[in-house]
């Protein structure tokens, strides 16, 4: 897993590539271009956190690019006590958060979506010849993987943000929990939870656990 | 449902099914450009604003001179010394004719100042005046004098005497004797 924090521990010298913290201070004195390396190094981490909070790339773009303006025109805040993507990523989740609460994603949710009605899902392996293990086994896994993507989205909203965080394999816990502003130990019982409660309703859906 | 038949336990493959499909929700590339649009777009603000809002100034000084200025006219207004109130009337009675025609006007005495008040503030006195000046103008309407009232007279309040002997609980009647018949057992059946 990628840590944000390596860049700006390493310095400049021994790398020769310029660290997170002395690209913010050339940013800060209005340099551009240390801003739009800025942008190249922390833009894959915060479209990802802000795609697990709003689920549409096209949004999930959008709050990138807000953020990035909002960094820079903060940059004289950052006082450097924490890593620059974990200040970046704080203001990142506040956005996407905002974003979610909007009228407009109310208003989408107004009009159901055919896909989250479990009841219409075909059963693929009743189409199968007898006998055909690997492809039943494929359309299995197959439908479970729906299934549990279903199932994800409708999980509660603590529970579905820190397990599509942790899961992403982007952040390490601490930025995480930094972004959500809980403790490591309340955002690792928020991944085991909603783990647990996939499991629980997929028994449920009649697949064996074991 | 069973979860295939590989070597692995359900548990196992459920929870890898749940990784991969979290690691696929998220695992979506941003736009090459982003960085392009970022900084185009903070250009533009620039343009559009001035210098004034880049991070390496403190524009907020500049802004000092204007709050300070907006505090000491918040403070003038609120220490200004008060005016006195001006006290006006309570009761105010608007006349209206029932008739289309109005009555002559009153006759206006001069010890009441004329910017009292704009509209008309009718007192006893104005209706003592009033009244007659009214029976003149429109014979039809009979205004009645004013009779004194009687005077009300109200009866004392007593309590009587309360005699506290009396008050008690009544003794108990004697309890008649009460007789217990034997059960017949044989009469209850069939």
């Amino acid at each position: 897993m990628p840590l944000a924090s390596t860049n700006d521990c390493v310095s400049a010298a021994e790398t020769g590539v310029p660290t997170d913290l002395e690209l913010v201070h050339r940013a800060q004195a209005g340099d551009m271009e240390a801003f739009g390396t800025l942008v190249d190094r922390n833009r894959r981490a915060v479209f990802r956190a802000a795609l697990a909070a709003v689920r549409s790339a096209e949004e999930a773009d959008e709050v990138a690019q807000d953020t990035f303006v909002t960094a820079f025109q903060k940059l004289d805040q950052f006082r450097g006590e924490a890593a620059f993507r974990t200040w970046l990523l704080a203001i990142a989740w506040r956005k996407a958060i905002d974003r979610r609460k909007g009228i407009t994603r109310w208003l989408q949710r107004l009009v159901p979506s055919p896909h989250t009605d479990e009841g219409q899902e075909p059963d693929m392996t009743e189409r199968l010849p007898a006998g055909d293990r690997s492809q039943e086994d494929a359309l299995i896994t197959a439908d479970l993987q729906r299934r549990i993507r279903t199932l994800v989205a409708t999980l509660p909203p603590k529970l579905r943000d820190a397990l599509l965080l942790a899961g992403s394999g982007e952040y390490s816990y601490e930025q995480i929990a930094a972004m959500l502003k809980v403790p490591v130990g309340t955002l690792k019982w928020r991944v085991s939870e909603a783990r647990r409660v996939l499991k629980q309703k997929l028994a449920a859906a009649g697949y064996e656990i074991g | 449902m069973k979860l295939g038949n590989s070597n692995t336990p359900p548990e196992e493959r459920l929870d890898a099914a749940i990784d991969l499909v979290v690691r696929e929700m998220v695992d979506v590339e941003p736009r090459a450009d982003l960085r392009g649009r970022v900084i185009e777009r903070l250009e533009r603000r620039d343009a559009s604003v001035g210098r004034v809002f880049r991070p390496g100034v403190t524009w907020t000084w500049l802004m000092a001179p204007v709050a300070a200025a907006a505090v000491v006219v918040l403070a003038v207004v609120l220490w200004w010394p008060n005016q006195p109130l001006v006290t006006r009337a309570v009761t105010q009675i608007v006349v209206r004719p029932v008739d289309t025609r109005l009555p002559p006007p009153i006759p206006h005495r001069d010890d009441r100042p004329h910017s009292a008040s704009r509209t008309p503030t009718v007192t006893r006195e104005d209706r003592q005046i009033a009244a007659p000046v009214l029976a003149e103008t429109q014979p039809g309407i009979e205004v009645e004098p004013l009779r004194p009232i009687a005077a009300i007279t109200t009866r004392p309040v007593a309590l009587r005497a309360l005699d506290t002997q009396q008050i008690g609980p009544l003794p108990l009647a004697p309890l008649a004797q009460i007789a217990i018949e034997p059960v017949n057992s044989s009469a209850g059946r069939n």
